[in-house]
């Protein structure tokens, strides 16, 4: 009886297990173990790191609520890290060799703002080694962490470089979950995993202190149970930084009081691209795009195709303008400042190269390369240059159809989790599995996916949902929306 | 092939890794397919289009010119593979 | 006589006169301890950001306006790669198809003659590190990595070791006056590179060296001739030069090859995307331009005219802003200018270089020196009492007080009563006969122990020239 209570907790939204706590109806640390208990008997390897500070945290929050002094509404809740988020004093590896060893003397934007509010840190989460993508299947020999498991269904892949937060939040050992999304990875993860996945537009969370690994397109996301959970996450985290040169300084709606009122779906005109609804999308997908789109219609939206038209080199660009950028936020890794050096070597040179070779992957190395190639005298008007100006190709496009249209509804992925046994010999291939999410991270634009329903295999469908710049409000109002149409809450 | 023997030679030089025969094959090819891919560029039409080089479209966003107080020597040394009292420590570079 | 002509071109690096580096807020003050002004920023650590420092985009557009720039509108900050342990990033954040300033120039004199030296570009960059090498290990040291920088890039104008030392000596000045630079050599503050190649006129430029390390201007200009000489004399015997970095060693007097460059080095540059574009309006620049003092030239100018200075004084008083802001203070007053002039050429130079200060650290002002220039051109005291009055306005337990003061204070006021001076000197012949019957006896020269002996009885205070006048007149009686 107690253990269906206790994981009753555990399976709670965000928003109902605050409530909880301000009722005083549980308690920080009560929940802190379970979920501590649940971390280790999963076998999902979501978790690389637990907090050995997470108990005690939560006693200082539970007499913080006896007090009547709780640093804000969710003071207490459990919540895990994307392990390429720094945490002043915890180690923060970014699944890498490189980084095995290091503990960062300051801890991300984002980290100090949950810890502001109170909530307590369980652990740091599982990822691709810096983020890389594509990944070709080959696990290398030097993986520092075993690979991450889908909750849904162990056989199938959780996703790519944002594993951890999508598992975390699935398997119920998190309430939430910050990671970083690139090219679409924690939108994904999200939608491999069944669960909801916030990229927020560029500038509007701080980047300090998240690991870089393509400058122009890397974002904190926020992984959680449902659109309100993100909401209220994202009001913690958003806000100017000034150690963030992007940081916009707009200021911050209250996302999850806005989010409470009144979905005014008859008033909003939503775009499909065509272009994500092609061939290369699986027939269940386009299906469940469908099905919430003549939901949408039905509650009194105009629901009508759109285009954009660069949509088909936009996965050429990304690659080519994230290799470069990757390729060069890679060079800091030296050997001499900090990270991993080899064990011998006979000048600087030497070393330098032996500790690259040694602590990079072979995924890493690949972009390093590709990088380098394209920038490169020959890579840079060739290919750098051109995959720059159809940014901006992409980039405007969007700007067309946000003229016309208030929100865009799409798939999240061409596909829904593939078995984890698949090797990708091309990675091309690979990289075409981020064709529905690569545009708005191009742009800079903020997009939401959530859960809407199973393929007939049982796995997740997640559909995304687009909006203009600095727009999360309205994406945030129009996914609990849709949550609600795709019968979840 | 564009990605020949010697453009992985010169590019392993550029990011100073040092890679087995083996290894240098199988990643040119993988390479070469990611070249594939970014030929698509090609087929776009970018005459006359300006190159996005940032994020976001912001300008001029400067600090002032304040000094802040440095964190201790002892916390920016701590994660240092090798060092002394007072400097990081690297093996010599050869001229 | 060789026929090869040399071509010189200079790029010289300034560490800008800004409190905090070009990326982060760490301190640029020299000389702090090692790796105290350095953060997890500066250090290139994951996750950092670099925020770019207004005070630096505002010194480079003063040194571009100073140099007679255009000034880019829009400029943007590009990665540059290379791996080195003074480069934490593993890539430096410069400017390279877009810099601040460009298509500038700046006049050189040298015996007489002017010559433009055109430049091509300055733009800002961050500094590198400093690196101790040891016996098998190399100490790396961040204070001064991120520091901000210009580069200022010189066309290939200057034909010649002098006009390497007239460039860097007015490039200097132009930056001391300017405020961008505190131009210390010594403390790396102002570095060269000389670029070097030699042709016969009308023929295309030979192959070009590098050189660096050079410390001091007149480094610079023997490193100059070195390598002139050097190439020429390679050239004259049919042997073939090759493109090479090379350094220069001040105390051998000889350079040395660092390394060949067989190709490009290769960059790979591209975009910076964290840091935005640098967008300059032409109000800036008009504001930037209005904060310009006058410059050494003009100055020089206006002292000729406004005061009749001698090209010489207005020269060696416009080396330093220090000393000429104080010549004009003193002069606005209506001081004597050509006996301020003397004063700060002589005694009060002499004085900072014996004490090892800055002229910037001058304890007395304008003020003072135009008093005192007063009291010694109405003679109220000799110049050798003015000079006594310069050193001890020097010492720190005068401070605050006038010229005047201290001229009572000891006692120096010159006598210059004629009945006064008329008695003592009466005395001084009656004393010495001897001397006076020489002296009338037409060795003319005996009249200055005479004087020397009113001097010694007056302590020193007696008028000079009156007492060599009077002495003349009862002598000659």
């Amino acid at each position: 009886m107690q253990a269906a209570q206790e994981q009753g907790l555990a399976t709670l939204s965000l928003v109902q297990i605050g409530k909880l706590l301000q009722n005083r109806e549980t308690t920080s640390s009560e929940i802190a173990e379970i979920l501590l208990d649940r971390i280790g008997a999963s076998g999902n390897n979501a978790y690389v790191l637990t907090n050995e500070q997470a108990l005690k945290a939560a006693a200082i929050s539970d007499n913080r609520r006896i007090a009547g002094s709780p640093l804000s509404g969710i003071d207490g809740v459990p919540a895990a890290l994307m392990d390429n988020i720094c945490v002043e004093g915890m180690r923060t590896t970014c699944a890498s060799r490189m980084l095995e060893g290091f503990v960062p003397p300051y801890s991300a934007a984002v980290a100090e703002s949950l810890e502001q509010a109170g909530v307590i840190l369980l652990g740091k989460l599982n990822m691709e080694e810096f983020a890389v993508g594509p990944t070709l299947g080959e696990r290398a020999e030097n993986t520092l962490f075993a690979t991450t498991k889908n909750p849904v269904d162990a056989a199938y892949t959780p996703g790519s470089s944002s594993a951890g937060p999508a598992a975390a939040v699935a398997e119920d050992t998190a309430y939430f979950a910050l990671g970083s999304d690139v090219g679409g990875s924690a939108r994904q993860s999200a939608a491999f995993c069944g669960v909801v996945g916030l990229r927020p537009g560029f500038g509007r969370v701080s980047r300090y202190g998240l690991v870089q690994c393509a400058s122009s397109l890397d974002q904190i996301s926020i992984t959680g149970k449902d659109a309100a959970d993100c909401a209220l996450v994202l009001s913690l985290i958003a806000g100017y930084d000034a150690r963030d040169p992007a940081a916009c300084k707009d200021r911050t709606p209250d996302y999850l009081r806005n989010l409470m009122g009144a979905v005014r779906l008859k008033e909003l005109r939503i775009g499909v691209p065509k272009e994500y609804m092609g061939q290369e999308v699986g027939e269940e997908i386009r299906q469940s795009v469908k099905s919430l789109s003549a939901a949408m219609q039905e509650a009194g939206a105009v629901v009508e195709e759109c285009s954009l038209p660069h949509t088909d080199y936009a996965v050429s660009a990304y690659q080519v303008i994230a290799a470069a950028e990757f390729s060069s936020n890679m060079n800091r890794y030296d050997g001499v400042k900090f990270g991993y050096r080899t064990a011998s070597y006979e000048n600087y040179d030497d070393m330098l190269r032996k500790t690259r070779t040694e602590a990079f992957g072979e995924d890493v190395k690949r972009k390093m390369l590709f990088g380098a190639y394209i920038l490169s005298q020959e890579g840079f008007n060739a290919w750098f240059k051109p995959a720059q100006r159809v940014r901006t190709l992409v980039r405007d496009d969007f700007q067309r159809v946000f003229g016309k249209y208030d929100i865009l509804l799409a798939p999240t992925s061409p596909v829904t989790a593939w078995p984890v046994s698949k090797q990708f010999s091309d990675p091309a291939e690979a990289c075409a599995m981020d064709l529905c999410t690569v545009s708005a991270s191009l742009a800079g634009l903020p997009a939401i996916s959530i859960p809407c329903g199973n393929d007939s295999a049982g796995l997740p469908i997640g559909l995304q949902l687009i909006g203009p710049a600095l727009s999360e409000d309205l994406l945030l109002q129009v996914a609990r929306g849709a949550e609600e149409l795709c019968g979840l809450v | 092939m564009r990605i020949t023997e010697e453009t992985m030679r010169k590019l392993s030089g550029l990011v100073k890794i040092n890679l087995t025969e083996a290894e240098s094959s199988r990643l040119a090819l993988t390479i070469e397919d990611m070249l594939h891919l970014a030929d698509k560029l090609e087929e776009a039409d970018t005459a006359g289009v300006a190159e996005t080089s940032h994020a976001v479209q912001l300008q001029s966003v400067y600090r002032e010119d304040v000094m802040v107080r440095s964190p201790s020597r002892e916390k920016m040394l701590a994660n240092a593979p090798e060092r002394d009292e007072t400097c990081f420590i690297t093996p010599k570079v050869l001229e | 006589m060789s026929t090869y002509q040399p071509v010189i071109g200079l790029e010289v690096h300034a560490e800008l006169a800004a409190e905090s580096k070009i990326y982060c807020g760490c301190s640029t003050a020299f000389g702090g301890e090692e790796n105290t002004h350095i953060c997890p920023g500066c250090l290139g650590m994951p996750g950092t950001l670099p925020l770019l420092n207004r005070k630096v985009v505002e010194l480079c557009v003063k040194a571009g306006l100073a140099l007679n720039c255009k000034i880019n509108p829009y400029s943007r900050q590009d990665r540059k790669h290379y791996f080195y342990p003074d480069l934490p990033k593993g890539f430096q954040i410069s400017q390279l198809e877009l810099p601040v300033c460009y298509d500038g120039y700046l006049d050189i004199e040298l015996a007489g003659q002017r010559k433009r030296i055109r430049i091509n570009r300055i733009h800002i960059e961050e500094d590198a590190g400093k690196l101790i090498h040891g016996a098998g290990e190399t100490r790396v040291d961040l204070n001064r990595g991120a520091a901000g920088l210009i580069e200022i890039v010189s066309e290939p104008d200057l034909s010649g070791p002098d006009e390497v030392y007239a460039y860097m000596e007015t490039l200097r000045q132009v930056l001391l006056y300017t405020g961008v630079s505190n131009c210390k050599m010594e403390e790396g503050a102002l570095r060269c590179d000389i670029n070097i190649s030699l042709h016969h006129e009308g023929e295309p430029f030979g192959v070009r060296t590098e050189m660096k390390n050079l410390n001091s201007l007149s480094a610079a200009r023997a490193a100059a001739a070195y390598e002139i000489k050097r190439q020429t004399r390679i050239l004259e015997e049919g042997g073939e030069l090759f493109q090479a970095t090379l350094r220069w060693d001040d105390d051998k007097g000889e350079n040395y090859v660092m390394r060949v460059k067989e190709h490009a080095e290769e960059y790979y540059y591209f975009p910076e995307p964290d840091v935005m574009p640098i967008v300059i309006s032409q109000e800036e620049v008009e504001t930037i331009r209005a904060s310009l003092p006058e410059m050494p030239e003009a100055r020089r100018r206006r002292y000729r005219e406004q005061y009749n200075l001698s090209d010489y004084d207005a020269g060696i008083l416009t080396v330093s802003k220090a000393l000429s802001d104080l010549f004009d203070r003193a002069a606005e007053t209506g001081a004597p200018p050509k006996i301020c002039a003397n004063f700060i050429m002589g005694d009060i130079i002499r004085l900072l270089n014996e004490k090892g200060l800055e002229a910037e650290q001058l304890p007395f002002g304008g003020a003072d020196l135009a008093e005192l220039a007063t009291l010694v051109s109405t003679g109220a005291i000799s110049s050798s009492a003015g000079s006594k009055v310069t050193e001890l306005l020097f010492q720190p337990v005068n401070a605050g007080k006038s010229p005047g003061e201290i001229v009572k204070e000891q006692n120096l006021e010159q006598v210059s009563d004629d009945t006064a001076i008329r008695d003592m000197c009466r005395d001084v012949i009656e004393q010495n006969p001897k001397i006076a019957a020489d002296y009338r006896g037409g060795k003319k020269q005996a009249i200055s122990a005479l004087v020397g002996q009113v001097m010694k009885a007056s302590q020193g205070k007696a008028n000079p020239g009156m007492v060599n006048q009077i002495l003349q007149e009862l002598l000659e009686v």
